[in-house]
């Protein structure tokens, strides 16, 4: 992290992003008991990964500081996110034709 | 080494080398090389980690009981273990800050809360595998709970070792004030409480 990030985020701050992690937890266990007869099954995931998926970048970029991390270590951080989709999309025609069966 | 170097060096304190090393920056990537190193790490755990969820996604797809099946999981204990998990990373971070803020008493005692939390994930999780296997499912049962055991287990031995690993690092600050000893600690705990966050929809939400 910078050093002149560092003074930025103060104790308020982490703790300002920790009850907002907190609520948005609250709200993927009550979508997935309150939606789950109202809407598809397909749309409660959908929407539950997306929650999932913002609590992970707040950690990612402001507990894990990557938000001012500079590039290179950006560039580390991310490419594993870049290979895990690589590898999904690789296996993704066996997944396919496992659904058709 | 010319002895005029040599006495030179014996006369710096270990502690100060390493001092000196941990704050230099590597010149073409703009961090110390131990935050690099341990990212390097982290985005490998990532992949095998993912790569499991992955799977798992894809069992999903094509198994038609899976929601069924995940009914039965408990819901009340996941969900306090993702409030342990959260207010782990909060004390982890909270770790960090006061350590790169030369706080060190705070430091660790934000540390071993850290380490604290681990253990209670740990227990909790270790409560509700009883509580499963005393209603019959094992990991043989079902596809669902192959991939359940296993994939909350790695990730169970995951928190495990960040419990250990913190408690390693509240010893060794102790004397040698290891900012990026501290800062390294408390990405594992990031990393495994990011990962919890896609395993507990997966299992207990979906």
């Amino acid at each position: 992290m910078q050093a002149e990030h560092q003074d930025h985020l103060s104790v308020a701050f982490y703790v300002k992003i920790y009850v907002l992690l907190l609520i948005l937890t609250g709200a993927s266990v009550a979508f997935s008991f309150l939606l789950r007869d109202v809407v598809s099954a397909s749309v409660v995931v959908g929407l539950i990964l997306v929650l999932s998926t913002v609590k992970a970048l707040l950690i990612a970029l402001f507990y894990m500081h990557l938000r001012y991390e500079k590039i290179p270590v950006r560039v580390w951080a991310y490419s594993a996110i870049v290979i895990f989709i690589i590898l999904f999309i690789l296996v993704l025609p066996d997944g396919i034709v496992n659904l058709k069966r | 080494m010319s002895q005029e170097l040599k006495v030179e060096l014996e006369g710096v304190s270990r502690e100060a080398i390493g001092g000196v090393i941990e704050q230099e920056e590597l010149e073409s990537v703009g961090a110390p090389p131990a935050r690099v190193g341990f990212w390097v790490f982290i985005a490998g755990e990532v992949i095998i980690l993912l790569s499991l969820i992955a799977s798992a996604i894809y069992f999903r797809l094509t198994y038609p009981h899976w929601h069924e099946t995940s009914t039965f999981t408990n819901v009340i204990i996941s969900t306090i273990n993702t409030f342990i998990l959260l207010t782990g990373s909060l004390t982890a971070v909270l770790a960090h800050h006061f350590a790169f803020a030369d706080a060190w008493k705070k430091a660790r005692r934000y540390l071993l809360l850290t380490m604290l939390c681990g253990l209670a994930f740990v227990g909790m999780k270790a409560y509700e595998y009883s509580l499963e296997i005393q209603h019959g499912f094992y990991p043989n049962t079902d596809p669902f709970w192959m991939f359940y055991y296993t994939i909350t287990g790695i990730h169970g031995l995951h928190v495990f070792a960040g419990a250990c690993i913190l408690f390693g690092v509240w010893l060794y600050v102790r004397k040698t004030k290891s900012k990026y000893a501290v800062e390294n600690a408390a990405l594992y705990w990031h990393f495994v409480d990011v990962v919890w966050l896609y395993i507990f929809p997966m299992f207990y939400l979906t």
